[in-house]
């Protein structure tokens, strides 16, 4: 498996992500003759304690992008009452510390959207739904954290 | 609202799918595509077949599926 290792910042295992639009959108905008929204470089945190991965809404609108479906989530914010949010289909990829080395780890993710930048400082968390497919080692002792893909 | 048919007709087909149990429908208004073992292909198959004109995939539950986040998050406001 490719890996990278990474410093830790004071919110933990944060990183440079990019979000695009999904493959499959991809094609269907091409063959429709119609701009491809670029990528879109978003500060992202892995995230263990989600159990799916979310994005920004500024940032699903940036790549004028629709719902494609919906979820209920639970968070300390919602309470005990599951609330309905949309979620997205996009593509994700990682910069590995430099910047033009980017990743992709996901050509078609179902993300769920959210505020979180105005919350949480962070346009992304990358849940357990994208990490099952990875090694996530935290290495609190000396600052770093490796993610292997 | 968007996907408002789409969910609609997935409501109301829902007793319809029992035998698809985890697996993902696509939806375009009130018309049932298919089923698809994966998210990724029922996503391709959306775009194939409905360009960029909207559609809902969905995973079939008839218990729905609760995602959970232990940071203090919200649904985006302009979702719903």
């Amino acid at each position: 498996m490719p890996f990278f290792t990474l410093p830790l910042s004071a919110g933990g295992p944060v990183l440079d992500a990019a979000v695009l639009v999904s493959a499959a959108r991809l094609v269907a905008l091409e063959a429709a003759g119609s701009p491809v929204p670029p990528l879109v470089q978003v500060r992202a945190l892995l995230d263990t304690g989600a159990s799916c991965s979310a994005v920004d809404q500024g940032i699903l609108d940036s790549l004028g992008l629709a719902p494609t479906g919906e979820a209920e989530i639970v968070t300390p914010s919602t309470g005990r009452t599951p609330q309905k949010a949309f979620t997205y289909d996009v593509q994700i990829g990682i910069f590995a510390g430099r910047p033009r080395d980017l990743h992709f780890i996901s050509d078609t993710v179902q993300v769920v959207a959210s505020d979180l930048f105005v919350g949480q400082g962070i346009h992304m968390l990358i849940g357990r739904d994208i990490l099952a497919r990875c090694i996530l080692n935290y290495n609190g002792a000396d600052g770093i954290f490796t993610l292997a893909y | 609202m968007a996907l408002e048919k789409e969910l609609a007709t997935y409501r109301a087909k829902l007793p319809e799918f029992k035998q698809h149990e985890g697996k993902y429908v696509l939806i375009h208004g009130d018309q049932i595509a298919d089923f698809f073992s994966t998210y990724e292909d029922a996503i391709k198959a959306g775009y194939q077949q409905f360009g960029l004109e909207q559609f809902l995939v969905k995973k079939i539950a008839v218990s729905e599926p609760i995602f959970c986040f232990t940071r203090p998050i919200l649904p985006a406001r302009r979702s719903m």
